[in-house]
Order: C-alpha cells, then structure tokens, then sequence
C-alpha cells in the first residue's frame, strides 16, 4: 500500500480517517473534523522540524608580539591565585576580585592578544562618586554600611571578555488559537479556531559579551551591560597604563554556551513576536541554525569596589565607559519590618479614619 | 346514631352557611363567618371539609389570623386575585381592624382544562407574608395539588402558614407594636382604609436608612487588607532597590539594526471547537423579592398576594 498516508488528529492525537458522509478527515475519538489540505500543510509543518545548528567558527590567530609583552608583568594574588597583567611602572597592592594582597610574578608570556579595548573614559574620582550615590536613598540598607564600610581600594581593570557575532536563521513551528464568543440569549457559545503556524527568519547578532574570567562574577559583569563599541579601538599595550588587565581564563570555546543561549532566546522570542493576530500562541517547536559567526577577544574597562562588611566580602562594580554603577547590597531586616508594619498601619488607619469621617457626615448631614 | 345524625346536620348547616359565598360579590361586606372551607369546586370530601374546617379554625383563632379556603369551578370572569381578594373581603373575613388573614383559591373547571391557584393576604398577612413567603408557601404543597391530594395540600397550607406566622412573631417581636405605632400617626386614608403597604413601605425606608446609616465592617476588612498591600509592595520595592546584578538570558541589545527578515510564514487552519454555556435566565415572576407587592381589590381594601398555573 505504497502511499497511503497516516494521519494523526492533532486534537487528541488518535488516527484519522476520511469520512465519506461529511467528505472531510474526521477524528473517529474526539469527532473533529479536518480539511485534507489543512492536513497535508500541517504534515509539511511537522516535517520541517530541524535541530538547532548551533556551531561556532572560532579560529583564532592574534598573538602577542615580543616587544609587545617586553613591558607587562604579571601579578599574582596570594590568596585567590588571580592572574592580573599590567605595565611594569603599576604598583598594585591589592588584588581586584578579593581584596588581598598580590606579587609581581614576573614577565608575562603566552596567551591571546585581545583584538579590542574600549579605553577607560571615567576615573577613579567618577567611581567614588558613584559609589556614594549608589549607597544613597536605599531605605533597607543598614544605617551602619555606610558609616563602616571602608573601599580598601578601588581598581581599573581591564575585564577580559568575548565578543560573539553571528548571522543566525531561526524556524519555529507555533500552536495559534483565535477565540470567539456570541450569544444568542439561551447560550453563551466560544469558538475556538485552533491554527499550525510556521515562520523563518533571519538575523544577525553582534558582539554579545560574555566574561572571560572566572574571577569576575558572570552576573555582575552581565549587569555592567550594555558597552558602546563604538568607542572600540584596536588594542595597544599603552592602554593599560595606569590600570590593570585581567588575562582570560575561560577560552572561547567554554565561553560559547553562554552567548548561545543568550542568541538563541532572543531569536527565538523575536519570531515569536510575528506571530500576531491570536488569541494564545504556543511554541512548539523552535531551532536555530547559525550560518557566518566568529568571535572576538575584547577588554573592556570596568572599576572594581570591594569592601568587607560584617564578615562578608561585597562587590561593586562600575562601567568604565558608561558609569553604570552596579552591587547587590545588603538588608537591614530590622529595618524592612519596621517599614512594612508602618506603611500597612498608616494605610489601614487612614482608611478607617476615612471610612469614620464618611460616617460622620452620614449622620451631620 | 344520634352522634352520626348530629355530624350530618352540622356538616348540612355549615355547607348551607358556606353556600352564599358564590354570590359574595353583589353583597356588602359580611359579619366575619364561622366556617374557614368553602369547597364550591367540590373536590373535598364532605369529611375532609368538615376536618379541614376544623383545623383552620383552630389555627386561625389561636392566632387571631384568618387562615381560610376557597375551590371554584368558576371565576366569575375575575382574575384569580381578584376573586380571592374578592371572597375574602365579601365573605366578610378578616381579624382585628385590618381584616388580617390569608386566604387560598383553589380554582379549576370541572373539565380540569383551567386551573390556578392563588394566595392573597390582608392586613398583617401582607405583613407576614412578602411574595417569596408567598411563592415558597405554594412551593410546599405544589405536589398535593398536581396530584390532586387536595386535603393534604390545604391542611398542609394551613399549617405552614400557622408556623410561618408563629416564626415571624417570635423573629420580629416589636413588629406589631411598631405597626401599631405607625398606625396611630398614619391612621385609615380618606377613604377609611389602612394601607398596609405605605407601611411596609415605611418599614422598608427605614431598614434600608438604618442599614444606609450602619457602620459596615467592611471597611475595616478593606482597610487591613490594602494596608497589607501597600506595606508589602512598598518594602518589596525597597528590597528591590538593594538588588542591581543579574544574569543576563538574553542577547536583544546586539541584535545587528534592520536585520531581522521574515523569509516565510505560513498560517494553516486546522479545526475549530464550539462549546456552549447556558446563560442563567433570571426569573420573570419575581420570586424571591424580600418586598410584599400590594393592590387594591374591589371592596378598596389592600391586599397582597400571588399564585401559579398549576
């Protein structure tokens, strides 16, 4: 029986058949009835499901120069064991991620070039500033933060990060409900047209950053976001006068998953967003294909805060470029029930106080 | 013998008191009757008239408050209020000076192609019965007139009724003080008639201006309820200030501009479902309205009153 065809109800999902009386597919366990063509697309639509292809063509060729790595040290925290590279004329003390003291190893060697920097365009004079605003008019930070907490040292680090572009093709199959209701004075009726929805689309992604250190917190550097690579320039080893770089420590390919995902999401919620004109739309079935890609190896400034408050380390970090101040602070419990019981108290008293004058006037009136 | 003699001449002599009522309309307003059973449609037994008879009146003395029957074949070309209201005010029923009491029409031809019953109420009756009591009152008994078990249906009226009254007595004690109260200063109108309905409808201003007046707790309720959420989102907010670092789950900032293209689209109708809800019909009749509608019968008296086709 070469080319009979099966169909399945995409209702309840049991065999159909063709019914010669209404001359349509009809569902013989739930009774839907279907046009053979609506059928027949629907089949091509199931058919077309592809697995994501989602592979990176990530070679990479800039190395350092000698004279380039003839003036750079690298320095070792004691305590974390971060790498941080910077001129030989810097005189770090104190390690970025942990506050510790660090050591001047020796020359530095090995490793990729970056491709980019985005040069420092606010000082240490800016992060200060910003450090101050952010503590301010925060109600359930604990009056004591701001009094004890003490920047130790505040640090210009150049964070290593890679920069994901890729032109992307993204299919998706969707499940589209169109709802109706009348009445005719009896019965309240609802309709529900049920659709197969098919879209193709492509885009392209440019430079999404994913942080190359495993020393830097992957949140608080994604909160940093979003830099302007407008202001990208090719990188020279002058600019890390004055500031220190951290080497990456998570190689392009270990990094990937994390833009994948963050590509893939935004593709598949961006062909979602055609899908107009229904009352429900489900996805059922997205895959995302990528065609050119690459990476690069950027640096990107960022002002690093540490301070140590009642035993516990908090990180801050500001955007070297943009200043977007960033660092989760701590709460005062105390505090959070002193407002919520006074913000509930006074709402529910002037209420009923309220409701008490409106009494009044009833009976004055 | 002698007993079953003297059974037989009382039962002759109330029939022959009851007899007149098929005329009752001509006369004027009769002393108040001894007999509480006018079976005109003849569908009691001579027995169970004389029974119910006896029940009723026991009933209606006890509490001052005429509980009374009627059955016809023939409305006289009245509607069925108007030949209840009619009956009970000719035939001269009614206690105390408002003529309370109850009274239900039985009426069906002797074909049973035309039927309906009716309950119409004077005086404190309006007062204890409003058109749900009324509607409910008929409710109980519908069974035993569908069936035509009519002793049960009106003895077992009679006796809801009595209850009925007793219940709301004991519920509202101060109500017959309070109407009597009202009558003093709003007494018979022009043409010498209580209207019992401007005082329920008194009655009804002032329960719903003291109910207009009363402190509703709700608002107390309202008022813990808002404050509870005023005070959590407003400490939620707070806490969310203290919260600025987050992963990053997507990559919308880098979408290239202008890149997007839809390359295909395909929208496919696949099948349709129709469901249908029943929409609640509200009842036309009225039924269970907290208020007594009252009219005027032909005698001027006001009544209050309703009934069914069956």
């Amino acid at each position: 029986m070469a080319g009979l065809q099966e169909y399945k109800c995409p209702c309840c999902g049991g065999a159909i058949e063709f019914n010669s009386e209404v001359q349509k597919m009809k569902c013989p366990y739930c009774d839907t009835e279907f046009e053979m063509s609506a059928l027949e697309q629907l089949d091509k639509d199931l058919s077309a499901d592809r697995a994501d292809e989602v592979e990176w063509d990530l070679g990479q060729t800039n190395e350092w120069s000698n004279s380039e790595i003839e003036g750079m040290r690298v320095f070792v925290c004691r305590s974390c064991a971060g790498e941080i590279i910077g001129d030989e004329n810097m005189a770090a003390t104190t390690c970025p991620y942990c506050g510790n003291n660090v050591v001047v190893m020796g020359n530095f060697a090995g490793g990729l070039k970056p491709d980019l920097v985005i040069p420092f365009k606010l000082n240490k004079e800016a992060a200060v500033k910003k450090m101050a605003d952010h503590l301010t008019g925060k109600k359930l930070l604990p009056k004591v933060f701001k009094e004890q907490n003490h920047i130790e040292e505040i640090l210009g680090v150049y964070v290593p990060f890679w920069l994901y572009s890729a032109d992307v093709e993204v299919s998706g199959r969707f499940k589209g409900t169109k709802v109706r209701t009348w009445s005719d004075g009896k019965f309240a009726y609802t309709q529900k047209d049920h659709y197969s929805i098919t879209r193709e689309a492509t885009l392209s992604f440019e430079d999404v950053p994913v942080d190359a250190s495993t020393k830097m917190a992957d949140d608080l550097m994604d909160s940093l976001e979003p830099y302007d690579y407008k202001a990208a320039v090719p990188f020279q080893t002058a600019y890390l006068a004055g500031y220190m770089a951290d080497k990456y420590d998570v190689s392009v390919e270990d990094s990937k998953e994390r833009s994948t995902e963050r590509i893939k999401s935004t593709a598949a919620s961006r062909l979602q967003g055609t899908v107009t004109g229904y009352s429900t739309v489900t996805n059922e079935h997205t895959n995302v294909r990528f065609s050119s890609n690459g990476a690069k190896y950027a640096l990107l400034p960022a002002w690093i805060l540490n301070t140590k408050w009642n035993d516990q380390n908090y990180t801050f970090a500001m955007n070297g470029q943009t200043g977007k101040f960033v660092g989760n602070l701590p709460m005062d419990k105390s505090l959070k029930t002193k407002y919520f019981w006074s913000y509930t108290g006074v709402t529910s008293g002037v209420i009923v106080l309220i409701s008490l004058i409106l009494q009044l006037l009833k009976h004055i009136m | 013998m002698k007993r079953l003699f003297s059974v037989l001449l009382l039962t002759t002599f109330l029939v022959a008191l009851c007899a007149p009522a098929g005329v009752f309309a001509d006369q004027a307003l009769a002393d108040h009757p001894d007999c509480y059973v006018t079976d005109m449609a003849d569908i009691l037994s001579d027995d169970e008239e004389q029974q119910l008879n006896s029940e009723l009146k026991a009933l209606s003395d006890e509490l001052n408050f005429d509980i009374v029957v009627v059955t016809t074949h023939d409305l006289e070309g009245k509607t069925a209020a108007e030949y209840c209201d009619d009956f009970f005010d000719y035939t001269g029923y009614g206690r105390d000076d408002v003529f309370s009491g109850i009274c239900f029409l039985r009426y069906i031809t002797p074909d049973g192609s035309d039927y309906m019953v009716w309950i119409t109420t004077t005086g404190l009756g309006m007062i204890y019965f409003n058109d749900s009591d009324i509607d409910d009152q008929i409710d109980f008994i519908a069974d035993y007139i569908i069936d035509g078990e009519y002793y049960k249906a009106f003895s077992s009226f009679a006796k809801n009724a009595a209850n009925h009254v007793k219940d709301y007595n004991k519920k509202n004690p101060d109500e017959i003080a309070q109407y009597e109260d009202w009558k003093k200063t709003n007494g018979p109108d022009q043409d010498g008639f209580t209207r019992t309905e401007d005082y329920l409808d008194w009655k009804y201003e002032q329960q719903a201006y003291k109910e207009h007046m009363r402190y509703k707790p709700a608002w107390i309720v309202a008022a813990v309820i808002i404050g509870f959420i005023v005070g959590g989102s407003a400490t939620a907010s707070m806490k969310k200030q203290l919260i600025s670092v987050s992963a990053a789950t997507n990559a919308a900032g880098y979408v290239k501009k202008d890149s997007f293209k839809l390359t295909s689209r395909s929208d496919t109708f696949l099948y349709k479902n129709v469901s249908a809800v029943p929409i609640p019909q509200t009842s036309s009749s009225g039924g269970g309205s907290s208020h007594t509608s009252s009219h005027h019968s032909s005698s001027g008296r006001s009544h209050g009153g309703g009934g069914r086709r069956i």
